[in-house]
C-alpha cells in the first residue's frame, strides 16, 4: 500500500494511472482512502481509472457510500466531484438510500447533486422525496428537482408539476413543461394552453402539445404555425405533425389536411415556408411533410434544397406531390443554376411529377458529365417515354458507370409498350454482341417483348450471367416449349443459373413443372433445392409429399425452412408433425418458420409449447408466438399475453405484445 | 440512385435481424435512426442476387457459403467511403512536423518504422502518408512498411489498383500530382516508388487473430471509422490498437472522435497542429479495456 500511495505522488501520470490500477487488488476498505485521493487527481485519465475501480469493487457497504457522497461538497475541485457524480450514478440501486438521506442537506448544492444523481439512475422509490423537493428553499433545487421528475418518468408526479404550472417563476414553468413531455402521460389541455401566451414559454409548450396533445389541441397548433417567432412557429409544426400522426386518417384529412390547405398560396403558409429554409434538423422531416399538405409551390425551392439530405429524401418526394406540377415552373427555370446535387433531384421530379415540357432537358441530361444526373434523366425518361428517345437512351447502356447502365436498362424495359418495334430492334442488336453484359440486357428487354425465341437462344448462352438472365424471362413468355427449356436449365453447371431455372419454373406453374422440381430436390446446391421446394409449395400438388418429406430428414437452414412449408402445403393438416418437432429445433429461424406454418392450421399446439416458446432466447421467435397466439386466440390470448409481458426484457418485443395487449382490452 | 421509392419496404423486424447479423460479424451498430440507410442501400443487393426480399437477404447473409465476403462488401455501401489525399491537414501537419521527428529519434537504432492505416477504404490514406514520408526524404534507409486495411473487399481490390478519378484529388496540390501519379485510361494511377511502401490488406478489425498478423505498429491512422460502432464494440478495437501499437506508439482518430469514456489507457497528446493518443512508454505488456 505504502508503495501504491508513493505511486499515487508521482509526477508522471502514467505512474499515478498504474498507482490507481493497482489498488484494484486490495480490499476496498483499505484502498477507498487512496481511491478518493486519485478522484482529486489532475489528470483525467487517473480519475476515470479511480471510478472504475471503485465501481468494480465489492462489497461496497454504506459507509463507503457516505463517503463518496461527502466529496461532493468539494466546491474547489470540480473534477473530485465529477467523479464522485460518476461513481454514485455507476452504483445505481446500492446509492439510493444513502443518497436519499442527503434530501435535507442544509447545503443546497448537495441536495442539487444528488436530486441529478437519483435522476440519472432512475430509481422511482425516490420519487416522494424528489416531490417534495419540488418545495425546496432553494431555486436551484427546484429546477432540479422539475427537471428530474421528467428523467424519471413516472406519471405520480404528474399532478404535482401540474401544480407548479400555476406559480410565477418563468424558467420553473419552462423546465416542467420539457418534463411533461418527457413523462408523455396526458395532461389537461387547460393547464398548457395559457402558457403559450407567455413568449418565454411558447417554444416548450408547443413541444408539451406535440408530446401529449390530442385532437382539442388542434386550434391552437394550426395557429402557431403562423407564428411570428420563428422557434415557437417551428415547434408548432413539429407538434401539429405529432398530434396529426397520433390521429385516424380521416381525422387527419378533416382536422389537419382541410386547414392547411386552406393556406395554400397566403401569407398564412409564409411562415413555414421560411421556416424550411433555416429549421434545425429534428424540425425539418415535421416541416417538409406540413409543406407537402399545404401544397404551396412556393416551398418548392427550399424543398429541393433539403432534399440533398438522403434520410429526408423520400419525405420530399411526397411533398413534392403535394405541391404537383405547379412546382414545376419553378424548378425548371431552376435549372441552369441549381447545383450539381440539385439537377438530378429536379430531373427525377420531372418525371415524377409527369412534366413532358422537360423531356428537352431530360434528354440533353443523358450527355451530361454527371453519372447522377444521367442516371435521374434515364429514369424520368422511362416513366415519360416520349417517342424518338429510345437510340439516346440505348447509348447509355455503354455507360462507365453500373449505376447508369442499370438505370438505362430499367428506363427501356418501360419503353417496351410504347416502341415495340424500336425496342426488338435493339434487342437483336444487343443479342448479336460480343459483350456478355450486352446479351445480358437483350435478354432482360426480351421478357418483355415476348420473345420465346430469341430468349430459348439466349439460354444456350456461354455467359452464365446471360443464360440466368434468359431463363428468368422465360418464366415471363408462357410458351409451350418454356418449362422444356426452364428443365434443361436445371441441369446447367453454374449454381445461379439452376436457381433462376427453379424460380422461373414456380413462377410458371402447371402441372409439367412438377417432375422438373421434384428432380431439383436431389440438386447439391441448398438454394435451387430451396427454390425449388418454394415452387412446389405453390404448385401444391400432394404428389410431391414423399419427395419433399425424404428431403427434410437431412436439410437445414433454408431448405428446412422451404421443407417445413411445403410440407404443410402439400401435405395439409395431417403432415404437421415435423413441423411441430422443429418447434424445438437449435436456429431460430427454423423456430419461427414452424410458428407462421403451425399458425394457419388453428392453435392446437400452442398450449404444449407455451413455456418454451415464451422463455426462448431469442426475440423474434417470442415476437412471433405472441403474434400467432393473438392471432389464433384472439381476447382469450390476453392471460397469456400478460405473463410474456411479465417476463419479456426485450424493447420491441415489448411494444409489440403491449399493442396486441391494447387492441384486446 | 436518386429518390426513388422502394418497392419493397424493410420491416423493423428484418431491419433487426441484419443489423444484429452484421454486429456480430464486425461490430458495426446500426441504430433505429439508420434504418432508411439499410432500407435504401441493401436494396440493390437483392436485386443483385434476385432475391424477392429483405427476409430473403437476410437468409442469404445467415446461411450462404459466400456470407462473409457479403457482408463485409455491403460495409461499404452502408458506411460513407468518402476519403480523398490529403485529408485533414492540420493532422497530417502534427505527423510529418511532430509525431514523425519525434518517431524518427525513438527509432533510430532499428530503423524501421511501421504505421497502419485501419479502414483506409479505396488507399488514400495509405498513400497519402508514403507521398509525405517520401517527400520528407529523411527516412531513406530505413524499413519503412505502411498497411492500408478495409473490412470491404471491393476497396480493397481498388486501393491495390490505385486509380483514382477526380474527386480523390480535391486537398492534392498539383506537386504531388505531378510526381507521383501517371495519367492513366479511368484516371490517375498512383506510381511505384508510393507502392512499394504500402501494403492493402482485407481485415476485419474484429477478427483478433488476423490482427495479430499484422504484427507491431508504431503509429495506426484509424480517423472516421470508430464512429461507426457501439460503445462495446469501439472498446474491443480499441483494446486491440493498444496491443498492437509499440510503447511509445501513435493513434490517431478522426477529428470528431476520441476515447472519452472509452479508454484511459492512451494519453493524450496535445502537439502544435493537433491532438492525438499515445501508447504512454511506461505501460507494460497487455491490456483489457
Amino acid at each position: 500500500m505504502e508503495e501504491i500511495s508513493a505511486g499515487l505522488r508521482s509526477p508522471e501520470e502514467e505512474a499515478r494511472r498504474l498507482a490507481v490500477v493497482a489498488l484494484a487488488g486490495h480490499p476496498f476498505d483499505l484502498s477507498m482512502r487512496l481511491l478518493f485521493v486519485a478522484m482529486a487527481d489532475e489528470s483525467w485519465r487517473v480519475r476515470k481509472e479511480a471510478v472504475s475501480v471503485l465501481v468494480a469493487a465489492q462489497p461496497i457497504g454504506i459507509e463507503a457510500v457516505e463517503g463518496v457522497i461527502e466529496l461532493l461538497r468539494s466546491s474547489d475541485n470540480a473534477g473530485l466531484r465529477n467523479s464522485a457524480v460518476e461513481s454514485l450514478e455507476r452504483l445505481g440501486a446500492r446509492a439510493v438510500e444513502p443518497l436519499c438521506a442527503h434530501l435535507d442537506d442544509p447545503d443546497h448544492d448537495l441536495r442539487k447533486f444528488v436530486i441529478d444523481i437519483l435522476g440519472s439512475i432512475g430509481c422511482t422509490s425516490a420519487l416522494p422525496l424528489v416531490v417534495k423537493a419540488l418545495d425546496d428553499p432553494d431555486p436551484n433545487v427546484r429546477v432540479a428537482a422539475v427537471e428530474n421528475l421528467g428523467k424519471l418518468g413516472d406519471p405520480r408526479a404528474l399532478p404535482y408539476l401540474v401544480k407548479v404550472l400555476d406559480g410565477g417563476d418563468v424558467w420553473l414553468k419552462f423546465t416542467v413543461l420539457d418534463a411533461l413531455a418527457l413523462i408523455g402521460a396526458p395532461v389537461p389541455l387547460n393547464s398548457v394552453a395559457p402558457l403559450l401566451g407567455e413568449s418565454l414559454l411558447k417554444r416548450a409548450a408547443y413541444d408539451c402539445l406535440g408530446a401529449l396533445g390530442d385532437a382539442g389541441c388542434l386550434p391552437f397548433l394550426l395557429q402557431g404555425i403562423q407564428e411570428r417567432p420563428k422557434n415557437a412557429r417551428e415547434a408548432a409544426a413539429v407538434a401539429l405533425m405529432r398530434v396529426r400522426g397520433r390521429l385516424t386518417a380521416e381525422d387527419q384529412g378533416r382536422l389537419v389536411d382541410l386547414p392547411l390547405e386552406a393556406l395554400r398560396g397566403t401569407p398564412g403558409a409564409d411562415g413555414v415556408i421560411a421556416s424550411l429554409a433555416s429549421a434545425g434538423a429534428a424540425a425539418r422531416e415535421p416541416l417538409v411533410q406540413l409543406a407537402g399538405i399545404v401544397g404551396d409551390p412556393r416551398a418548392a425551392l427550399a424543398l429541393l434544397a433539403i432534399a440533398r439530405e438522403e434520410r429526408l429524401r423520400l419525405a420530399c418526394l411526397e411533398a413534392f406531390r403535394g405541391l404537383g406540377p405547379a412546382a414545376l415552373p419553378e424548378l425548371l427555370s431552376h435549372f441552369p443554376v441549381a447545383s450539381s446535387a440539385e439537377r438530378p433531384l429536379i430531373a427525377q421530379l420531372i418525371g415524377e411529377l409527369g412534366a413532358s415540357r422537360g423531356v428537352d432537358l431530360l434528354i440533353s441530361g443523358l450527355h451530361d458529365e454527371s453519372p447522377d444526373l444521367r442516371a435521374s434523366c434515364l429514369h424520368s425518361l422511362g416513366r415519360l417515354a416520349p417517342p424518338d428517345a429510345l437510340r439516346s437512351m440505348a447509348e447509355l447502356l455503354d455507360d462507365h458507370y453500373p449505376q447508369v447502365r442499370e438505370a438505362a436498362l430499367e428506363a427501356l424495359i418501360r419503353l417496351t409498350a410504347c416502341d415495340p418495334s424500336g425496342l426488338c430492334a435493339l434487342c437483336a442488336e444487343l443479342a448479336q454482341s460480343a459483350l456478355p453484359r450486352k446479351r445480358r440486357d437483350a435478354a432482360l428487354l426480351l421478357c418483355g417483348l415476348r420473345d420465346g425465341e430469341r430468349l430459348s437462344l439466349l439460354a444456350k448462352d456461354e455467359d452464365p450471367s446471360v443464360r440466368r438472365a434468359a431463363v428468368t424471362s422465360l418464366a415471363g413468355v408462357r410458351a409451350p416449349q418454356t418449362v422444356g427449356y426452364l428443365a434443361m436449365a436445371l441441369s446447367d453447371e453454374e449454381p445461379e443459373v439452376r436457381v433462376a431455372a427453379a424460380q422461373a419454373l414456380s413462377v410458371t406453374g402447371g402441372p409439367e413443372v412438377l417432375e422438373p422440381l421434384l428432380l431439383a430436390l436431389s440438386d447439391p446446391d441448398p438454394w435451387v433445392q430451396t427454390a425449388s421446394l418454394k415452387g412446389l409449395s405453390s404448385l401444391g400438388d400432394p404428389a410431391a409429399l414423399p419427395g419433399v418429406s425424404a428431403l427434410l430428414a437431412e436439410a437445414s437452414g433454408p431448405v428446412l425452412i422451404a421443407g417445413l412449408s411445403a410440407l404443410a402445403a402439400v401435405g395439409g393438416a395431417s403432415s404437421l408433425g415435423p413441423v411441430e418437432e422443429a418447434l424445438s429445433h437449435p436456429d431460430e429461424d427454423v423456430v419461427e418458420a414452424a410458428i407462421a406454418i403451425l399458425a394457419g392450421f388453428g392453435g392446437d399446439w400452442v398450449a404444449a409449447h407455451r413455456d418454451a416458446l415464451i422463455g426462448h432466447p431469442h426475440w423474434g421467435v417470442r415476437r412471433s408466438f405472441v403474434r400467432a397466439t393473438a392471432q389464433l386466440m384472439g381476447g382469450e390470448a390476453l392471460p397469456l399475453l400478460g405473463e410474456a409481458l411479465a417476463k419479456e426484457s426485450d424493447q420491441l418485443v415489448r411494444d409489440e405484445i403491449a399493442a396486441l395487449m391494447s387492441r384486446f382490452a | 440512385m436518386l429518390y426513388r421509392e422502394p418497392e419493397l419496404q424493410l420491416s423493423e423486424e428484418e431491419f433487426r435481424l441484419i443489423r444484429d447479423l452484421i454486429y456480430s460479424h464486425c461490430g458495426l451498430y446500426f441504430d433505429s435512426d439508420s434504418k432508411y440507410l439499410l432500407d435504401r442501400r441493401l436494396l440493390q443487393r437483392l436485386s443483385h442476387h434476385g432475391l424477392p426480399g429483405f427476409r430473403e437477404y437476410y437468409q442469404f447473409l445467415k446461411y450462404d457459403r459466400k456470407k462473409d465476403e457479403e457482408i463485409s462488401d455491403i460495409m461499404d455501401l452502408l458506411t460513407t467511403n468518402e476519403t480523398y489525399f490529403f485529408r485533414e491537414a492540420f493532422q497530417l501537419r502534427a505527423f510529418t512536423d511532430e509525431i514523425l521527428p519525434e518517431l524518427k529519434l525513438l527509432k533510430q537504432r532499428d530503423r524501421t518504422l511501421r504505421i497502419w492505416s485501419a479502414g483506409c477504404s479505396t488507399g488514400e490514406e495509405p498513400y497519402t502518408i508514403a507521398m509525405l514520408m517520401l517527400e520528407l526524404g529523411c527516412f531513406r534507409g530505413w524499413r519503412i512498411e505502411i498497411v492500408g486495411s478495409d473490412i470491404s473487399q471491393r476497396v480493397v481490390q481498388q486501393a491495390r489498383k490505385g486509380v483514382y478519378g477526380k474527386s480523390s484529388f480535391r486537398a492534392t496540390e498539383d506537386r504531388y500530382l505531378a510526381r507521383f501519379f501517371t495519367v492513366t485510361e479511368g484516371g490517375y494511377r498512383i506510381c511505384d516508388e508510393v507502392r512499394e511502401l504500402v501494403t492493402i490488406s482485407h481485415m476485419n478489425l474484429f477478427d483478433a487473430n488476423r490482427l495479430a498478423l499484422l504484427g507491431k505498429m508504431d503509429l495506426i491512422f484509424c480517423r472516421n471509422v470508430i464512429i461507426y460502432f457501439d460503445q462495446a464494440s469501439k472498446k474491443r478495437v480499441l483494446a486491440s490498437f493498444y496491443n498492437t501499437l509499440r510503447p511509445g506508439g501513435y493513434l490517431l482518430l478522426g477529428h470528431s472522435e476520441s476515447l472519452m469514456n472509452l479508454s484511459t489507457a492512451f494519453a493524450l497528446r496535445h502537439l502544435k497542429n493537433d491532438m492525438v493518443y499515445q501508447k504512454t512508454a511506461a505501460t507494460p505488456g497487455g491490456v483489457t479495456l
